[in-house]
């Protein structure tokens, strides 16, 4: 699929709008997921899935074929949220609901959820996830957005973020910590923990 | 490596980021450092529970808009479909005969200003400025007049009025 996605890339670049269509089919899912962690907000997110993609078309003379498609795809998508999130467009503030003392294990419960108990299990995670998300810096959101969610490799990463690999991981530690610390914090019913501490 | 930077190692660890050597040396030292492999443990259920996470699907109308969105041409698109070598010769050769046009009817018009014929002579001594019949009974006038300021003494504009009417008298005047 690198290779066709890099075919189709090569098409797009002279304008052809089929070959856009498939890409945008193939990867649509992945930068709303993306565009949705990055933003906090879903309905924020197609908003900027959109802009993205339209990017991708008008700037499809810049791909270089010997990068990855889905590199040059993030790139495109990380800047854009970047600069979105530098503008100033407000993000909707996630507040968690904190677990009592007594309540189940937040990562246990979420992995098998089919109850209402387990459902409800399932989105104080989500919650508290998306608490913690909000508190770190734009990069290691975006960091961690791409290693946990998308499964890219640390150095694809920091090929997108135009970051070595060392910082990569750096940035990806600190936020899985920091995303661990708040799911803890929220089970015990402590207050949840502050910015990433970058 | 202190336990301290294991620490910093152990998400790169579990996503199969460290080098071997590195992840065997770590792997040495979970093996002894009870608080390093409960830490371990607590980041790998989290990372699992990511896995878990739902989100979001795209909604229909995201692929009507970015498909609409891209369906417009570009001003660049645009152009480059306008002119077309079939428009660009006919263009060029319809730009070049309205330029020829406007050459000629403007050296038809500087030529007709001057009363139907240049005075070459005149206005190589006029450096250009003089060149009809037209002007150079205007300039003798015009030099007429600034003779009689000159014998009369006089240099305001309104003293013009007055030279003028002396012309008048003149003439009335046998």
């Amino acid at each position: 699929m690198q290779d066709d996605d890099a075919r189709l890339m090569l098409e797009v670049s002279k304008g052809n709008r089929d070959a856009f269509a498939v890409l945008f089919d193939r990867h649509q899912a992945s930068v709303v997921r993306f565009c949705h962690r990055f933003s906090g907000s879903s309905a924020h997110a197609e908003e900027l899935a959109q802009d993205v993609f339209v990017k991708v078309f008008r700037y499809a003379r810049t791909y270089q074929p010997n990068a990855k498609f889905k590199t040059f795809l993030f790139r495109v998508a990380t800047n854009h949220c970047l600069n979105e999130a530098r503008r100033g467009v407000a993000k909707r503030e996630v507040s968690a609901t904190p677990a009592t003392s007594d309540g189940p294990n937040l990562l246990e419960q979420s992995a098998s959820a089919e109850t209402p108990h387990e459902t409800m299990e399932a989105q104080e995670l989500e919650r508290a996830v998306a608490a913690a998300l909000m508190k770190m810096s734009e990069r290691e959101r975006a960091a961690f957005s791409m290693c946990r969610f998308e499964g890219m490799a640390y150095r694809e990463i920091a090929q997108v973020l135009d970051a070595t690999e060392s910082a990569v991981k750096s940035l990806i530690h600190r936020a899985t910590v920091h995303v661990m610390n708040h799911i803890d914090a929220l089970e015990k019913g402590a207050p949840t923990p502050g910015r990433s501490v970058a | 490596m202190s336990a301290r930077d294991w620490k910093d190692q152990l998400t790169a660890y579990i996503d199969g980021e460290l080098g071997a050597e590195e992840a065997r040396q770590l792997e040495q030292a979970l093996a002894t450092d009870a608080e390093l492999k409960a830490l371990e443990q607590r980041l790998r259920t989290t990372i699992g529970a990511m896995k878990s996470l739902e989100h979001p699907a795209a909604s229909p109308a995201l692929r009507r808009a970015v498909m609409n969105a891209v369906s417009v041409p570009t001003l660049s698109e645009r152009l480059h479909s306008f002119f077309t070598p079939s428009r660009v010769f006919p263009l060029a050769m319809a730009a070049g005969a309205a330029v020829a046009v406007l050459i000629t009817i403007s050296n038809e018009k500087s030529a007709s200003v001057g009363g139907g014929g240049g005075d070459p002579l005149l206005a190589a001594q006029t450096g250009g400025e003089v060149e009809s019949i037209d002007d150079r009974i205007l300039v003798a006038q015009n030099m007429e007049m600034l003779e009689d300021m000159e014998l009369l003494d006089l240099d305001a504009p309104g003293d013009i009025e007055v030279i003028a009417a002396l012309h008048e008298l003149k003439e009335v005047t046998p």
